[in-house]
């Protein structure tokens, strides 16, 4: 099966404020089927959000080989590198980054506004399907600051799934919630990602929620490595 | 496109204070850029009313004869005529000729010089007078009888009460170039058909105004001929080429003759220039301190909503689709100000109307709201909106989506 994402030799370095390189991520490989769950679990400092920045087109590498199905998006422009991001990947983040100023269905339906134009009673249409989904019909027009932190992350995954990504990026996707929570969140998440078959790929503390998965890989000395220890 | 706008919609409903800040000294801005700009229109238009009402539509154009002081009368008188004919048969019907004659009144023994105009009856149509109707004294045709109009100051000056002055008889003499013996003197006599304050603008070093028929006997020195023609102000070149060809008098200095607009001559136009130089100098400074508030509201929520346009940048909004967010929600914002300023500034332009409009003139027949000057205070919001929205746009636009989305 072709790999949906693939990476060789991907290094990201950053200058410190003395000057100095700071390799983060060095000669790191990586591939990811359709359908695949995989779990990226690390100490603090290792590089896991920066890898999955690069993952999701909001960063670039230092260097190295980056196709996604199959497209080198060495060469994109920014709008294309944009609506590459936009249409493959939804993002969940550990801060939810919801818009207190709109509602949970308005919150949903935001990324329709950035891709190709669809009639707003369409987009609000999706936006409550999948709010159904997450099972906050009920909160349709509730602003975030009106819901608990599961509800809330609950809105961010309808989010992530409104344009039919076909690659969920979670960042620490719990790491705000508590442990009960936290679970819900979870289970509602590997749920709808099997159902919808998406690939998820999961950065997390958790060894739990990593254990889920189908894969998980170990982000140590700016390489993964299999294994399931965390 | 939808995306775009109903984003920076959302943006602007979304943030009412943030909204108001960003407005409020644009409202202001716009409310001075239209209210000044009105004044000017509403001046400009006051004038030309004024003039219409005063002089007509066509150009009120004095043409002038330069003779020299030694000119025969008489012949002076029969080439005046030839000249007048000259210009009818060219066209400028509405015309009327005046001689400017000074002339000495005899009273209680004594001699008054006086600047007495001599107009033919055509003037009362052409109403270069300030005179209200009835006030022209009748026609004087070949009669030792002279009607007149005098100013009050000179029936003061000759001993008569300008209140009871209507209907007395005074005596004047010609002079010329010979000694004045009353004794001897052959003395005329005049009616006084009316007592004015002044002739008007273009006639105020007058004191004394006959109406004739005809061109006046030589009763002495003529100072200086003139006509006074109407036409279309597209014809005022025509005038001009027309005099080029006439022939000139006997004893003409150079040019033979000059023109002078008499209805521009009581214009404000040089007031009401130099009022649009300041008008716009506020103009400007308005905008520049409402830009100055767009912009700092700008940058300061460029800086605050980092999160937010990173998050967008990760939903897959392109650089260009996040500067044109802050860009257009910047024109909503000036648009919305306009919105309110305009119907502002036309409570502002109709109530205070008088203030506004330069002193001296009357009120033009309609105080409503300039078009064109609501239309300038569309366009220079917008123009100050996009000057004023560039700066944060570009920032929000170029900030990297990873340190947007950690704030």
């Amino acid at each position: 099966m072709t790999a949906l994402l693939e990476l060789e030799g991907i290094t990201k370095e950053y200058r410190t404020p003395s000057g100095e390189p700071l390799r983060i991520l060095s000669g790191l490989d990586f591939a990811v089927e359709p359908g695949e769950v995989v779990s990226i679990v690390g100490r603090s400092g290792q590089g896991k959000s920066t890898f999955l920045n690069i993952l999701g087109l909001l960063d670039q590498p230092t260097s190295g080989r980056f196709l996604c199905d199959g497209q080198d998006v060495a060469g994109l422009g920014d709008a294309q590198t944009s609506r590459l991001r936009g249409e493959f990947f939804g993002f969940i983040f550990q801060q939810f980054y919801l818009s207190d100023r709109r509602s949970a269905l308005e919150n949903v339906a935001e990324p329709f506004l950035y891709g190709r134009s669809h009639a707003i009673g369409e987009r609000l249409q999706v936006a409550e399907q999948l709010l159904e989904k997450v099972g906050l019909a009920h909160r349709l027009h509730a602003r975030p600051n009106q819901l608990s932190g599961g509800e809330q992350q609950r809105v961010a995954i309808a989010r992530a799934l409104a344009r039919r990504p076909r690659i969920v990026l979670a960042d620490e996707p719990t790491g705000s919630l508590d442990a009960t929570t936290g679970d819900q969140v979870i289970d509602l998440l590997f749920d709808l990602v099997r159902t919808e078959s998406l690939t998820l790929i999961l950065v997390s503390h958790d060894e739990t929620v990593a254990r889920r998965a189908d894969r998980t890989l170990v982000l140590h000395a700016g390489k993964l490595h299999p294994g399931g220890a965390v | 496109m939808t995306g775009l706008f109903l984003t920076a919609w959302l943006d602007v409903r979304n943030t009412p204070m943030r909204t108001i800040a960003a407005i409020a000294g644009m409202i202001a801005a716009v409310l001075a850029v239209v209210v000044v700009d009105a004044a000017g229109i509403l001046s400009n238009t006051a004038n030309e009313e004024y003039l219409i009402a005063t002089y007509g539509r066509p150009a009120t154009i004095s043409i002038y004869s330069n003779t020299s002081q030694e000119a025969d009368p008489n012949l002076l008188q029969q080439e005046m005529g030839e000249f007048q004919a000259f210009l009818q048969r060219n066209g400028l019907t509405r015309l009327s000729p005046q001689v400017d004659m000074p002339l000495q009144v005899v009273s209680a023994g004594r001699t008054n010089p006086v600047e007495a105009l001599w107009v033919g009856p055509a003037f009362k149509d052409i109403g270069v007078f300030s005179l209200i109707a009835g006030s022209f004294p009748n026609v004087t045709a070949d009669s030792p009888v002279v009607h007149v109009v005098i100013t009050a100051d000179f029936a003061s000056q000759i001993g008569l009460d300008p209140r009871s002055a209507v209907g007395a008889t005074i005596q004047f003499i010609t002079p010329g170039p010979r000694r004045i013996d009353l004794q001897t003197e052959r003395l005329h006599t005049m009616v006084i058909d009316g007592v004015v304050n002044d002739f008007g603008p273009n006639y105020q070093h007058f004191q004394l105004l006959v109406v004739a028929n005809e061109f006046p006997p030589a009763l002495g020195n003529v100072m200086r001929a003139s006509w006074v023609v109407q036409v279309d102000p597209a014809d005022e070149e025509f005038v001009g080429q027309l005099l080029g060809v006439a022939t000139p008098f006997t004893d003409s200095i150079s040019p033979a003759f000059g023109t002078f607009r008499m209805d521009q001559g009581e214009s404000l136009q040089p007031v009401l220039d130099q009022q649009e130089v300041t008008a716009r100098a506020v103009q400007a400074v308005a905008l520049i301190i409402g830009g100055l508030g767009i912009l700092g509201v700008g940058l300061a929520g460029v800086r605050e909503r980092s999160q937010e346009f990173g998050l967008r940048r990760a939903l897959g909004a392109s650089r260009k689709r996040v500067f044109g967010d802050v860009l257009l929600q910047t024109l909503i914002e000036v648009g919305l100000a306009a919105a309110i300023a305009i119907p502002a500034a036309a409570i502002v332009v109709d109530v205070f109307a008088r203030q506004l409009v330069l002193e001296s003139l009357p009120l033009p027949h309609s105080t409503a709201l300039p078009l064109q000057s609501a239309a300038l205070g569309v366009t220079a919001a917008l123009v100050v909106g996009l000057i004023a929205g560039l700066l944060p746009a570009v920032r929000a636009a170029r900030a990297s989506v990873v340190q947007s989305l950690r704030g």
